[in-house]
């Protein structure tokens, strides 16, 4: 096997992701999917949690897989070629990992089986207003009184919030931080639903004094820092490799139009100029998957230390990359792109999404920055 | 520095003086919000030029122009756009306009003149079509002559506002058999509401609806309604694309968004301070600046190089591939300010109906980043300019 490749099993992972996902969640069917509520396919989301990839980041002493990285990566790819609907990321990858890493035995005995099933969807709620990327609590404060907590405070761009059975809303208390798990449903927690630009649900949080007992406190402290920190790294290699199925896909999509796209009497694919920006694609999406498999495998082997800066370095680039490669590609295919029946301008709208979600090139770029530097001779990934 | 000459400051003075008169603050509002445009909105806007007689400025004096060289075009462009007022259409007023005084009979420029001038007619242009985008010259849309009648046959794209439109403007084939597929081409005008004229909306990748398909179908116009000769119409396309490419600079457009992305990094929150204080942010602000600043210069510059030598200059298409990079960059830099909102798109089917108020915004401005992808294809593409340049200006043969 060559190096930093998906094994065998992993292909076969994924090549049935494919499967599932092409049944399932068709360009024509997500379009429907799309525009009903819950604005994803649950007849879809049944079927992963069927096939079992609703297990893959989580502990094999809770039911999990044990599998967070190259296994996730691949089981994201496929969703990103298929711009898929259903909150895997949301509540699988970002919450199930928030939760997986940060509860006691207890807690993950009576949370971990219900995510896996697909009937609790915790999203994690990362940003406040105002704070742009910041992955601390600033304005959002537990307040202690005689038992448990009383919570304040807003949270913005909560992926998967729109259709989420709970929220895990990191809060700042008078000397430490609290993780906190709070139903939806809960008095004096408002949700306003909305879509990404890459068509997943999201939403705003405002809690209003919304009471908590101690029981719903996750962890605290560096441990709560620590979770969320994890499975920031965790949803920032899933996105990534989302980002490679994305434009893996438009740049098969790109290919097959430049070949059948007539003008001046020849496939537009036959112009020099074309064919040079379609292999500039071709060159960008080989530099994404390289780093994408690195921060996989960074984070399937579960060692805080370059954990983070493998993360934030696929994203940092990816950031830009996604970018980049969605406007080229447009350009590449004329007016069509432009327009929604297309598929591709589907795509090139999630990359939108890809660049901007769990942090943009700027922030992981000073992330990255800020993890201890390479010394002497070592590799990146020593 | 002196850049524009005194007369030139002179008239800055005047328009803009003009313009904060006669603009209504609630248009300027709603222009300048990003939100969609109606046909009241952009029609109000020229009514008020037209009463001040600016609204056709390069037409012919006889015909209502106002006789303004290009620098000073370009001094009310930058001005209307800084002051919010909604864009000018171009498809009656630097479109068929000329065209029409040009090559069309008296007739016919008494029939459609008075409707551009006075911005109560609405036109759209018919010249893409499925097949026919760069190379428009392989277009299909047939006329075909019985007795005093054209009956039409065929199916433009991308038609912008035809859903607005009273009149269309369009090129159909009239000799089918001609040796070079140029000649044969005739440029009619016809009224929307004409039995077998239908338009179908095309929703745009940010959502909007500004494009449409339209289908002609055994549509029958008079004969009167062909412009100029018969299978004449690819000079008179190519004189009236000449038009559209003069004014693809939009250094207005430009010069208004480098003024709000300056305005909204500054007045960003970020903790205690604004985005005007991260040092990555603002260099890529003031990089934007500059490449906006080289842009303007250059456009003003190849202008007063065509006022002086009365002759359009090949390296316009120079204007028109920065002017589509520099708006793209801008929009994109507007949409980042905006940090992890930038993903917020529309409202959801799972959620409430109306996007929350502080998303309001990010939302426009990510729909504006993914709308101006169009300004590298239409209007030629950034390729075609580029090829056009290889040939014309470096003399490289293919
Ligand atoms: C928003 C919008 C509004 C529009 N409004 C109107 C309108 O009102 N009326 C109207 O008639 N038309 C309108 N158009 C059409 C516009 O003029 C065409 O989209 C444009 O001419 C490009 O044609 P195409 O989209 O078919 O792309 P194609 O011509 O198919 O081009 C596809 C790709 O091939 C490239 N290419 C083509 N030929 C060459 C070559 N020789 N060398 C190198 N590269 C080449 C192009 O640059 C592009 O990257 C509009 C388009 C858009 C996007």
């Amino acid at each position: 096997m060559s190096i930093l490749d998906y094994s065998e099993e992993q292909r076969m992972l994924k090549d049935s992701t494919r499967r599932l996902l092409e049944s399932h969640c068709s360009f024509k069917q997500r379009c429907t999917h799309m525009t009903s509520p819950p604005g994803y396919s649950k007849a879809a989301w049944e079927q992963m949690v069927e096939v079992g990839i609703t297990s893959l980041p989580f502990p094999e002493d809770c039911g999990g897989f044990g599998s967070p990285g190259v296994e996730v990566a691949a089981v994201m790819e496929e969703i990103g070629r298929a711009t898929a609907l259903e909150p895997y990321l949301a509540s699988i990858v970002l919450g199930g990992s928030t939760i997986a890493r940060g509860a006691d035995a207890h807690h993950l005995q009576e949370f971990v089986p219900a995510i896996i099933a697909g009937s609790m969807h915790p999203a994690l709620a990362l940003y406040e207003p105002d704070h742009r990327y910041a992955l601390k609590p600033m304005g959002t404060k537990a307040q202690a009184r005689e038992e448990g907590w009383i919570l304040n405070g807003a949270k913005t761009m909560v992926l998967g919030g729109d259709s989420a059975t709970h929220f895990l809303i990191p809060a700042k208390a008078t000397d430490t931080t609290l993780l906190c798990l709070v139903p939806a449903s809960t008095h004096g927690v408002r949700v306003q639903g909305y879509q990404t630009v890459g068509d997943l649900g999201a939403a705003d949080i405002i809690l209003e004094d919304v009471p908590l007992s101690p029981s719903q406190v996750i962890c605290s402290g560096d441990r709560a820092e620590d979770a969320v920190e994890y499975a920031f790294d965790v949803g920032v290699s899933a996105l990534c490799a989302e980002a490679v199925g994305t434009m893996e896909r438009l740049l098969e999509l790109t290919r097959d139009y430049l070949d059948t796209r007539k003008q001046f009497g020849v496939a537009i694919g036959s112009f020099q100029a074309l064919q040079h920006q379609a292999v500039d694609l071709l060159v960008e999406l080989e530099q994404c998957r390289s780093l994408s498999q690195l921060a996989a495998r960074a984070v399937s082997e579960q060692a805080t230390g370059r954990r983070t800066a493998m993360c934030s370095a696929a994203k940092a680039y990816i950031s830009r990359s996604a970018r980049v490669f969605a406007q080229q590609a447009i350009q590449l295919h004329g007016g069509i792109a432009l327009t929604d029946e297309y598929e591709g301008s589907h795509l090139a709208r999630r990359l939108t999404l890809q660049s901007y979600a769990l942090g943009d090139e700027d922030f992981h770029l000073q992330r990255y920055a800020r993890q201890p530097a390479l010394s002497g001779n070592n590799a990146w990934w020593d | 520095m002196q850049v524009y000459s005194e007369a030139d400051t002179r008239f800055r003075a005047e328009v803009r003086a003009f313009i904060a008169e006669a603009l209504p603050a609630e248009m300027a509002r709603k222009a300048r919000s990003g939100v969609a445009l109606n046909r009241e909105d952009y029609f109000g806007w020229q009514r008020i030029l037209a009463e001040q007689g600016w609204l056709t400025p390069t037409w012919p004096a006889e015909h209502g122009g106002c006789g303004w060289t290009p620098i000073q075009q370009h001094i009310f462009e930058v001005e209307s756009h800084l002051a919010g007022a909604p864009r000018i259409i171009p498809f009656g007023i630097k479109m068929v306009g000329p065209v029409i005084i040009h090559f069309g009979n008296e007739a016919q420029k008494a029939a459609y003149l008075p409707g551009i001038r006075e911005a109560t007619t609405w036109w759209c242009q018919g010249f893409s079509e499925p097949g026919a985008g760069s190379d428009l010259a392989s277009l299909r849309t047939r006329a075909e002559r019985d007795g005093d009648h054209y009956v039409i046959n065929g199916q433009k794209t991308w038609t912008t506002y035809a859903q607005y439109a009273d009149m269309i403007f369009f090129l159909a084939r009239t000799k089918p058999d001609a040796p070079r597929k140029q000649e044969g081409i005739s440029f009619f005008v016809a009224r929307m509401d004409t039995p077998g004229i239908t338009v179908r909306p095309i929703t745009t990748l940010d959502g909007g609806h500004e494009i449409n398909e339209t289908f002609f179908e055994d549509v029958r116009i008079p004969a009167e309604n062909l412009i100029g000769e018969e299978n004449k119409g690819w000079s008179y396309a190519k004189f009236l694309l000449s038009n559209e490419r003069a004014g693809i600079a939009r250094v207005g457009e430009v010069r208004e968004l480098i003024r709000d992305l300056h305005d909204m990094t500054e007045s960003q929150p970020v903790g205690n301070g604004s985005l005007l204080d991260d040092p990555a942010f603002l260099r890529r602000v003031t990089s934007a600046e500059i490449d906006a600043l080289a842009h303007e210069v250059t456009t003003l510059r190849l202008l007063s190089r065509e006022q002086e030598s009365g002759r359009p200059n090949p390296l316009t298409s120079v204007l028109k591939i920065r002017g589509s990079e520099v708006l793209g960059r801008l929009a994109e830099l507007q949409m980042e300010v905006e940090g992890p909102l930038a993903a917020c798109f529309r409202p959801s089917p799972a959620g409430d109906p109306e996007l929350p108020q502080a998303l309001l915004r990010p939302a426009l401005k990510t729909g504006r980043y993914l709308n101006y992808r169009k300004f590298g294809i239409f209007g030629g593409t950034t390729e075609i300019q580029k090829n056009i340049l290889a040939k014309t200006v470096l003399d490289l043969k293919g």
